[in-house]
């Protein structure tokens, strides 16, 4: 088996073989951003290249402007090529909900694709809320937010009032979406 | 040893019909001037959204993509997404 040891200006650390390439310790490092890995294919497909890895925070808020408190105990974000997986934990004030307009939560970290194979979230814990009553919603294409829906009929976004059952709300969502 | 700690806008971008624009926040950690660590937050500005307490930089960008056109476009947007 041919093996080449490269040696930069510290510890030799990358070797090229007839089957592998191994780098014994640190990190594969593009100069140029937006360059990728492809997988899968011989040839430089875009289909088949994974170009991006991101990890982050962003702050959730509640569609209101009536002046309540909202506090977030965490939102975090994994971007894997044109995928993003959300999480928050949110809790905000009842009053916040705007029964007249479609309850949302803003400030997803990057705008959602749009077509109509969007995404989606759902709720994993919650307090002090309706959401007995469904458990789920959708990230509308070319948005950034999160929509409420029932679970029967058309899946219809819900009001704030549909959402609320007492002062204090709380919730836990996880969800996809890409971009 | 010295620590320091800033905050920069280190990606600006602009995406889609509706001329979102989305902004990462760096958190970068120095020891005696040298990078050890990176850490991101992320937002989006939508056509509709209030820019005031954007950076100036953003507010600029914002001010020239969204314009009314845009606006009215994503307005109908979202009025057709509310199902």
């Amino acid at each position: 088996m041919a093996l080449t040891k490269v040696r930069g200006a510290g510890a030799e650390g990358l070797t090229l073989s007839t089957t592998d390439l191994k780098i014994d310790s640190g990190d594969l490092v593009f100069s140029t951003a937006d360059k990728g890995v492809v997988l899968g294919a011989t040839s430089n497909t875009d289909a088949n290249t994974i170009s991006d890895y991101e990890e982050g925070t962003w702050t959730p808020t509640v569609s209101t402007d009536s002046g309540g408190t909202t506090v977030v105990y965490s939102a975090t974000y994994t971007k894997v090529g044109r995928f993003v997986n959300f999480g928050c934990y949110i809790t905000w004030e009842n009053n916040q909900g705007d029964n007249a307009n479609e309850f949302r939560i803003n400030g997803l970290p990057f705008t959602c694709a749009s077509n109509y194979a969007s995404g989606g979230f759902y709720i994993t814990y919650s307090e002090n809320s309706n959401m007995d009553s469904f458990s789920q919603g959708t990230v509308n294409n070319g948005t950034n937010y999160l929509v409420f829906r029932t679970l029967t009929g058309n899946l219809n976004s819900l009001k704030g009032n549909a959402v609320h059952d007492a002062s204090f709300v709380s919730g836990v969502f996880h969800g996809t979406y890409h971009v | 040893m010295a620590l320091t700690e800033e905050t920069i806008q280190d990606k600006i971008e602009i995406i889609g019909d509706f001329k979102h624009v989305q902004v990462r926040t760096a958190t970068v950690i120095k020891r005696d001037g040298t990078e050890i660590s990176r850490s991101f937050h992320r937002h989006v500005i939508a056509p509709d959204a209030d820019t005031s307490n954007e950076s100036t930089e953003v507010q600029a960008i914002c001010n020239v993509v969204h314009t009314d056109a845009i606006k009215t476009a994503y307005a109908k947007h979202l009025e057709n997404s509310e199902v």
